[in-house]
């Protein structure tokens, strides 16, 4: 199975929200990564047939056919789950409706829905509140159900919107490891602008900066672009302001044992000798490549 | 899919509508009931009430029956009215000085005057038309309640046909479940397909039972006499100008017929500004609209009869197709057949319009 993206652009009232974006996906979690307004969703919703695209191709080879979005989109969206950033689902529903209801629509054999449904709320914890009107769950909930309606029907490809986003981090986890299990045999295009979601289960991350894909690569690859640029620089108390100022700081703890503040320190250059160098992660290149933490001016 | 269709219609604000259409029946039935004044042979807006208003009335008509309407029907008819109100409330009802004696006698004596005439109303001279083809007297101040409060309840169910369909497809789109849905299988076609059959389960079944509560409490009431009597008996001058009569039975089922497929129409319609529009409240007024606007228009002085016919056959107007305003205008059942296949032409484009909008609905 292979998806593949070829030149696709979409501007909205002149300004370009994806930009000649071309990418291919197989097997796997695939990490969309980029801050709000980097033009995530409009990939996704250009995926789901939601938004047309100015300009590009989507085509899916599968089981030997070579499916186009753009000439037969059902054919194509047969095999697509899809779980958008926002959706109200059906208030008046309870939550083992609503999953019956997806099931219909996305034409299962009720023995197979069954069996279905049964696996999907006790993998996601919504066993215990099946019989509850969606109206009445908490946000938490109500994500968990939405990644379930993607889920139904084992489709082969999963589009997940920031799938985690309200979640406390209990919620995040246990939605984390599932997406991890349930993607061993498919292709899980996960957007997020939450590194720490993706940062272990993701083959492969895909970085969007506004509109254009400026990384895609594995993890492994991206984080030694910055290798010997992340370090632990120790200071005192009063020194964190005015070290604030000078260098990108992406994280600040304290050392037990010396009562000494570690600043976690962006820099090409070596900040201070007392500084040492330590293996960067996902987040450090996130912050590095798209600079969002400003030096502070105060 | 239907029935979890017809779920999502299902909330606390569809059961108060249900419920106030069902009140606004009951109080019609009761209006006419208590107060049905301008109903009966004898108007007793004072005197006479309720059963017993029903009771005198069918009294006096019973005595009538089988009777040719003609010259000697009316003096006797006047003289048997007069006899009644006044021997039974003693001379009061003159006192009062506002009684009217009788609706049917006061009708035909305001169509031979000149004033009546000038009015224009009329377009055929009432006397020839009662020369050749008298109509038989019978009892139907039964079918003329049930004609009035049918027509009322009509337009409320016209306006329910709107608000039944208006969330149809801009609730998915303002919800952001069109996204979802559209992913799936019966996603696109089949679901927008399963919304209009969902819609039209809903119209159909609150208008049979509206209607059917209408009908059974009117029969109840006033009963079910003379179903054959031509309809020109009732003291309407459009009825008595027809070209072609009717019976009594045969105006209710055109009527309710008619009012019915106003109704499916307006929620095709209704469906139809859904598909196409994202917030249900710029549906709903949109529709209201549609319904509304036709109506204001001055059609007495549109010239053109084209126009004037198209303007006529808008839903809002169509439940007045068989009652005086309309069949005065030009009654006849080519016109009943014609309305038919308007509406029905009218509901299928905007079927076929709204599944259309609907399948290539896009967010951006």
């Amino acid at each position: 199975m292979k998806l593949e993206i070829r030149n696709m652009s979409k501007s909205f009232k002149g300004y370009p929200a994806l930009r000649d974006v071309s990418v291919s996906f197989e097997t796997g979690i695939y990490a969309l990564l980029g801050p709000n307004g980097s033009g995530k969703s409009t990939f996704m919703n250009i995926l789901t047939d939601n938004i047309i695209p100015d300009s590009g191709s989507v085509y899916l080879a599968i089981d030997g056919k070579r499916l186009s979005l753009g000439d037969d989109p059902g054919s194509f969206l047969n095999h697509i789950g899809y779980m958008p950033q926002e959706a109200r689902l059906y208030p008046d529903f309870t939550v083992s409706e609503f999953c019956e209801y997806v099931a219909v629509l996305k034409n299962l054999p009720k023995a197979e829905a069954n069996r279905n449904i049964s696996d999907i709320m006790r993998s996601l914890e919504l066993d215990d509140i099946k019989g509850k009107k969606i109206r009445t769950l908490s946000g938490g909930m109500k994500q968990r159900l939405s990644l379930a309606q993607a889920i139904i029907g084992s489709p082969d490809i999963l589009l997940l919107d920031e799938p985690t986003a309200g979640l406390d981090p209990k919620q995040r986890i246990s939605i984390r490891n599932f997406i991890s299990r349930t993607a061993l045999s498919k292709t899980v295009i996960y957007a997020t602008h939450v590194v720490s979601d993706i940062e272990f289960i993701a083959r492969d991350i895909i970085m969007l900066k506004n509109g254009s894909v400026i990384e895609n690569a594995p993890l492994g690859e991206l984080t030694k672009k910055i290798e010997g640029k992340v370090w632990i620089l120790p200071c005192a108390e009063t020194e964190v302001q005015k070290l604030q100022k000078s260098y990108r700081v992406t994280n600040i703890a304290r050392d037990e044992d010396s009562g000494n503040v570690l600043l976690r320190v962006l820099s090409d250059e070596k900040p201070d000798v007392s500084a040492k160098t330590v293996a960067p992660t996902l987040e450090d290149y996130y912050l590095y490549v798209f600079d969002d933490i400003p030096v502070s001016t105060e | 899919m239907l029935k979890y269709e017809i779920k999502k219609s299902l909330n606390k604000y569809s059961l108060f509508g249900v419920l106030f259409v069902l009140i606004f029946t009951v109080l019609q039935v009761l209006m006419q009931y208590n107060y049905g004044v301008a109903i009966g042979i004898v108007d007793s807006m004072y005197h006479f009430k309720g059963s017993e208003h029903i009771e005198r009335n069918k009294e006096i008509a019973d005595s009538f029956s089988g009777r040719m309407m003609d010259d000697d029907f009316f003096m006797d008819f006047d003289t048997a009215v007069l006899r009644s109100v006044e021997s039974d409330e003693n001379g009061n009802f003159n006192a009062k000085g506002s009684l009217q004696m009788s609706s049917l006698y006061q009708f035909y004596g305001a169509l031979r005057t000149d004033e009546y005439l000038s009015l224009g109303v009329l377009s055929t001279d009432m006397d020839s038309v009662f020369v050749d083809n008298k109509p038989i007297f019978y009892y139907t101040d039964n079918w003329k309640v049930m004609r009035n409060i049918i027509s009322s309840i009509q337009l409320i169910i016209i306006f329910a046909g709107g608000i039944i369909a208006s969330p149809l497809f801009s609730k998915e789109y303002s919800d952001g479940m069109t996204q979802i849905i559209h992913t799936m299988h019966h996603g696109r076609r089949k679901f927008a397909l399963v919304k209009f059959a969902s819609a039209l389960i809903q119209i159909t079944l609150l208008y049979v039972v509206i209607i059917g509560i209408i009908v059974i409490s009117v029969g109840a009431i006033w009963g079910f006499h003379n179903p054959a009597a031509d309809i020109r008996v009732m003291t309407d001058a459009a009825y008595i100008s027809m070209k072609e009569s009717i019976s009594c039975a045969e105006l209710i089922l055109l009527q309710i017929f008619v009012g019915y497929f106003a109704a499916v129409a307006v929620t095709a319609v209704a469906a139809l500004f859904s598909s196409a529009i994202n917030r249900t409240n710029v549906t709903l007024v949109s529709c209201f609209a549609f319904i509304i606007l036709p109506a204001l228009l001055p059609v007495g002085k549109i010239d053109s009869e084209t126009v004037k016919k198209f303007v006529t056959l808008m839903p809002v107007n169509s439940i007045n197709l068989l009652t005086p305003n309309w069949a005065v205008h030009d009654y006849n059942t080519d016109v009943i057949w014609l309305y038919g296949a308007v509406v029905l032409l009218l509901t299928i484009i905007c079927c076929v319009m709204s599944a259309y909008f609907y399948v290539r609905h896009k967010i951006a």
